[in-house]
């Protein structure tokens, strides 16, 4: 086990640089970011002097070894809009990102796990038809669209939950609804198949022959198994909330990270864009590990 | 891998367990757990006096934005309306959060609006837009370069120090330097020198004769930074927490979330209005809308065309309404009229002009937050020409139009222009560039549209990279006749870009710019902008307002630079 | 194969409730991309100041002159949502072509030949999966100018990791068949092996994958619209209507409604023809123990 963390550790670094030459070369091909620095009628001599006080008139190649090299030490350079170091306000948004995105989780999971395991013990019944569609709506549906109007009906409308911002548990719940609809169609068809998958099995007939009670099997014997593979896809949409709340955010004025990458995107702010997708990347590697290491913990067929 | 046994039962529940309990944690620990993580950053910025730096943590946002939201039992919306005892508060929503709080490094109009109300400025331009002395209780001019500005004594910066002379040369120091790399630069970049006469008077030197000097002075950018802090702390000490001495304070800023503005008691001037004044940034408009509507804030900038029946029909929260305001922002098209381009014949250039119905625009599209113009130059800038606006600006002649394209020599379908314009940048800005290409299709012109993300059209604008026609709004910065006019008075600014010359302008511009009179400025500053709109450099379409959608208990009377000042807003 | 493949699979389709309505989709789709000329009402670009925000036929104030209403210009809805039909099938079809030739040939190499090969791949993918797609998509969009080429591209190139795997995974599977243990042994050129034996072999998961990854490029494309990176006007696509269209949600619902339907059937009926191609294709994958 020890040596299966390491060599997977080993991997997350190698990924991790990979990562950082992906991010480096896609931002620094990026549009020229003293054009939003200064204001529109400043002349062409302005400008270039301004590019040369911020050095980014050097060979490509120097540039990405110095952010490298400053990477490694945590230094992501300063961020253009703030003048201050990306990293710190990246660090300051991340609270509030994982904030949402486990509200979010614990949503989705509470909506999805009943769902799914009753869609499945019905299965082909009206009521799993009915799960099945709104699962796939849901992941049909843009979620600006459930966004905007879980606001108008839950906000304008009946007043139950502040329209946006951030502070309080009832800010929490819509934003958070927002992403665990989307999540949990993700997820219901999942327990939904594993469920049968695992109703067919062998024991379960054995269970059911000696007389153990429906309700039982479902929960006791069939339930948990079926969930080991839920596990797996579980932790992978933590990275996807945190990355995916983009929108999100914006819609619900969440300060969280994802609103701030996509004002840095649109304000060419490169060095945050750059922290935003390397933290981003480092959750989802983590979490990838997390969820190996729980798998093989909880289903201990899987040796390495 | 599907046939799973029952075996690890309990360890499976375990770690099921654990994974709820801790996305539960994370959701009833945000305030505690994110108190300390947005320390660490303070402590790794190098700032060295933390107690000074804006309290950036959750629990107090949950403490200032607790309040607004309406709880769902009570049907009356407790907006923050000041009863007798209860502290005066002002909830504001921006379209975009404040960038830095440096304030030379940012041309943005939020940050503006705060270092407007925190700073002390040499002079501020007061509600009708004139510019009045603010620390200044003397000037003069004591050559064409030179001027002598006599300060206030007595006030003094939030931390305690006294503000003296020797702030407003470092100030000016900072952003006058050449190798500063700020974005104040280009403006204060005409000041060549700083001297001190004595604790509170200083002496200005400008490298050619600046009338516009004090316009310059009452700019945002142009708030008074404390010498001996910044020198003893560094400048990130100042980003982290402002050392001001403007009506009010900084309390805190929350990036993305809002910022809290107090009183500040060691204010010279009169005392502030409200007790507690919170931007908060909602970029979503139909959000920042809802809001309004529910109470959960009491203005928003920025309220698009189409919400405007929603806005002034409301009742709940007390009611709601529009206010608008006049800005300098006008919605034009930059011409291409290089020689050898097809917009190089004049008669093209004013068969586009007439092509477009420029009313039909400000009436139907705009709904009057519009109004037809010919000129660059905003309707409240000194030295605006007021015969080039209006009604009388909307040259509509559709027939007349596709004489002249037969007149230059092409025939309807002909003559084809490559056109590029901004979506989401400025109001209705899609809409307008569609309409726009629609008009010109009906005189014969084929017209390929390009519509574009809002940064790259200001990288196309500034590369220089504009086709035949760009759509932009270009406001006036520093609300001087001379700013926006330079385009046609300095064959640098329009070269490669329209590649306007025209003598007569850059004549007119250069006697305009050292013309210390300042009703003969005017006048050249006047018949530069008749000049261009019969040369057509640019074509411009509308001044645009801005729109403000205010809670019916307050009173608002929007500024001409589209910035809210607190102490402007009144309770009905 | 049967005798008569095609009865076949015409069989089976009926069986199937959903499959039926997925094709059924899907075929309209089709139509409407190719005859948006014939289909459509109206010139999709064509302004008219005077009726603007109309809404749909069936509704009050509405008349069957705009079936589905107009938007904040004046555009005819219905013609706009069958020419935007075009856009969507384009991005989705291309895009899954890049995404799946990239992945697909990536994932016959890893698998093949293993080792360092496999290592580098592997790793690369993994890169590749740690960086959300549409965090990627978006600021890779946001460096070129957006455009339908742009958008084919970034949403085919940041897709191609399922495909890397899925096909990796079976090409393993596959080297311990007995027919390709013969023609290695038999010295084979490694690429004859590839293209001859195992290509044909993982084609119908890389079908399965391809449909899904269809409707998940189209939600792709209006996701990147909604940022304002997505198609621009005067293009038509679907993502843009919605985009422009959520600012009326409160007062004129149906800008938004219109294309935000035809978006939701559009990804329901690929979905479902989808998992009906699984389940043909691919029978042991509901695995059901049969």
């Amino acid at each position: 086990m020890g040596k299966y963390i390491a060599k997977r550790l080993g991997q997350a670094v190698v990924v991790l640089l990979i990562v950082t030459a992906i991010i480096f070369l896609l931002v620094n091909v990026a549009g020229d970011p003293t054009a939003n620095m200064l204001p529109l009628d400043a002349s062409e001599a302005d400008r270039q002097a301004m590019r040369e006080a911020m050095g980014l008139n050097r060979p490509l190649f120097i540039q990405y070894m110095d952010f490298l090299g400053k990477a490694i030490r945590g230094d992501f350079g300063n961020s253009y809009r703030y003048n201050l170091p990306a990293i710190n306000l990246a660090l300051q948004r991340m609270p509030v990102s994982l904030q949402l995105a486990g509200t979010a989780l614990l949503f989705a999971v509470l909506f999805a796990i009943p769902l799914g395991i009753l869609s499945a013990k019905f299965a082909n019944s009206p009521f799993d038809l009915v799960v099945s569609s709104v699962s796939v709506l849901g992941r049909a549906m843009p979620n600006f669209w459930i966004g905007i109007l879980l606001i108008l009906l839950f906000a304008v409308n009946w007043k139950l939950f502040p329209v946006s911002g951030s502070g309080t548990a009832k800010h929490l719940v819509l934003p958070a609804m927002t992403l665990a609809i989307q999540s949990a169609s993700q997820i219901i068809p999942l327990i939904r198949s594993n469920m049968l998958d695992v109703m067919q099995e062998d024991y379960i007939r054995t269970a059911r022959s000696k007389g153990v009670g429906e309700g039982v099997i479902t929960m006791v014997h069939a339930f948990k198994n079926a969930l080991v593979p839920v596990v797996t896809v579980v932790a992978l949409e933590i990275p996807g909330l945190i990355g995916g709340a983009l929108i999100t955010e914006t819609i619900f004025a969440w300060p969280g990270l994802g609103q701030f990458l996509i004002q840095a995107i649109n304000n060419r702010d490169m060095s945050v864009v750059q922290v935003c997708i390397f933290m981003i990347s480092v959750i989802t590697l983590f979490a990838n590990l997390v969820a190996d290491l729980v798998y093989c913990l909880i289903d201990p067929r899987i040796r390495y | 891998m599907k046939k799973g046994k029952v075996r690890s039962n309990l360890r499976m529940w375990a770690g099921l367990t654990a994974a709820i309990l801790a996305a539960m944690s994370l959701y009833a620990c945000s305030g505690g757990g994110s108190a300390a993580t947005t320390a660490a950053p303070a402590a790794t910025a190098g700032a060295p006096a933390p107690e000074a730096q804006p309290a950036q943590t959750q629990t107090a946002a949950a403490e200032t934005t607790a309040g607004a939201p309406a709880p769902a039992s009570t049907e009356a919306i407790p907006a923050p309306a000041p009863a007798a005892a209860e502290p005066k508060k002002l909830v504001i929503g921006a379209a975009s959060d404040i960038v830095t709080l440096d304030p030379q490094n940012q041309t943005q109009t939020n940050t503006q609006d705060l270092f407007a109300t925190i700073g002390a400025f040499l002079f501020k331009r007061d509600l009708d837009f004139v510019i009045q002395p603010d620390l200044v209780t003397d000037y003069k001019q004591v050559e064409d370069t030179v001027w002598e500005f006599t300060i206030r004594k007595g006030v003094k910066f939030t931390n305690g120090e006294d503000l003296t002379a020797s702030d407003v040369k470092f100030t000016l120091d900072r952003e006058s330097a050449p190798d500063s790399g700020l974005a104040a630069w280009t403006y204060y970049k005409c000041i060549t020198g700083t001297e001190l006469v004595d604790d509170y008077t200083i002496r200005i030197t400008t490298d050619i004769p600046r009338p516009d000097m004090l316009s310059l002075l009452a700019m945002s950018q142009a708030v008074i930074l404390p010498e001996d802090f910044i020198t003893a702390n560094g400048m990130e000490a100042y980003i982290l927490a402002p050392v001001t001495a403007g009506v009010y304070t900084l309390k805190e800023w929350v990036p993305d979330d809002h910022y809290t503005l107090i009183p500040n008691p060691d204010y010279y001037g009169e005392k502030a209005t409200w007790d507690e004044v919170v931007y908060r940034p909602i970029p979503e408009s139909s959000t920042r809308v809802s809001e309004l509507l529910t109470g959960g804030v009491d203005l928003i900038y920025n309220v698009p065309v189409n919400e405007w029946g929603r806005v002034s029909s409301n009742t709940d929260a007390g009611g709601t309404s529009l206010a608008y305001g006049e800005t300098s922002r006008v919605m034009l098209l930059i011409v291409r009229m290089t020689d050898g381009q097809p917009l190089s014949d004049p008669l093209l250039r004013e068969a586009v002009e007439l092509a477009i119905d420029k009313t039909t625009i400000c009436d139907a599209l705009l709904q009057g937050a519009g109004v037809p113009t010919r000129t660059r130059v905003g309707s409240s800038v000194p030295g605006f020409n007021f015969d080039l606006f209006g009604a009388q600006a909307d040259l509509y002649n559709p027939e007349r139009a596709k004489e002249l394209l037969a007149e230059a020599g092409y025939a309807p379908g002909e003559l084809v222009l490559d056109m590029t314009a901004s979506s989401g940048r400025y109001l209705m800005d899609a809409e307008m560039a569609q309409m726009i290409a629609a008009y010109l299709q009906e005189v014969g012109i084929t017209v390929n549209l390009e519509l574009v993300e809002s940064t790259v059209i200001s990288t196309m604008f500034t590369n220089k990279e504009n086709k035949d026609l760009l759509m932009i709004g270009l406001s006036d910065g520093q609300y001087d006749g001379c700013y926006p006019l330079a385009h046609y008075g300095d064959l640098e600014r329009g070269a490669g870009q329209t590649d306007y010359n025209s003598p007569e302008c850059q004549k007119l511009y250069q006697e305009a710019l050292v013309e210390m009179n300042e009703d003969i400025k005017q006048e050249k500053e006047r018949e530069i902008q008749a000049i261009a709109a019969e040369d057509r450099p640019h074509i411009c379409i509308a001044q645009i307002n801005a729109i403000f959608g205010v809670n019916n208990k307050y009173e608002l009377n929007p500024r001409m630079d589209t910035n809210i000042v607190p102490d402007e807003v009144t309770l009905k | 194969m049967q005798k008569k493949p095609g009865g076949r699979i015409l069989r089976l389709l009926l069986q199937s409730y959903t499959g039926c309505v997925g094709l059924f989709i899907v075929t309209a789709m089709v139509v409407f991309a190719v005859f948006a000329k014939q289909i459509a009402p109206f010139e999709p670009n064509a302004m008219n100041p005077l009726e603007m925000l109309k809404p749909p036929a069936f509704c009050e104030g509405g008349s069957m002159k705009h079936l589905l209403g107009t938007d904040n210009l004046g555009h005819d809805i219905f013609s706009r949502i069958v020419y935007g039909t075009r856009v969507s099938i384009i991005i989705g079809v291309c895009s899954v072509l890049i995404a799946g030739f990239i992945g697909t040939a990536f994932g016959l190499v890893a698998g093949y030949f293993g080792g360092f090969a496999d290592a580098v791949i592997m790793r690369v993918t993994d890169a590749f999966h740690a960086i959300p797609r549409t965090l990627l998509a978006l600021v890779a969009v946001s460096v070129m100018s957006s455009g339908v080429t742009t958008l084919i591209i970034v949403i085919g190139v940041t897709g191609w990791i399922t495909y890397a795997r899925v096909v990796r995974s079976e090409v393993l599977a596959l080297k311990n068949r007995e027919f390709v243990k013969a023609a290695i042994t038999v010295g084979t050129p490694d690429w004859r092996i590839i293209l001859d034996h195992i290509l044909p072999n993982v084609l119908s998961s890389v079908i399965v994958v391809s449909t899904l990854a269809v409707a998940t490029s189209i939600i792709a494309e209006s996701s990147l619209s909604f940022l304002g990176l997505g198609i621009q006007p005067p293009s038509i696509s679907w993502g843009g209507m919605l985009s422009t269209g959520r600012s009326y949600i409160a007062t004129n619902w149906w800008v938004a409604t219109m294309p935000g339907i035809a978006l939701t059937v559009t990804v329901l009926g690929i979905m479902f023809l989808g998992n009906w191609l699984r389940d043909v294709m691919d029978p042991h994958h509901t695995g059901s123990g049969s």
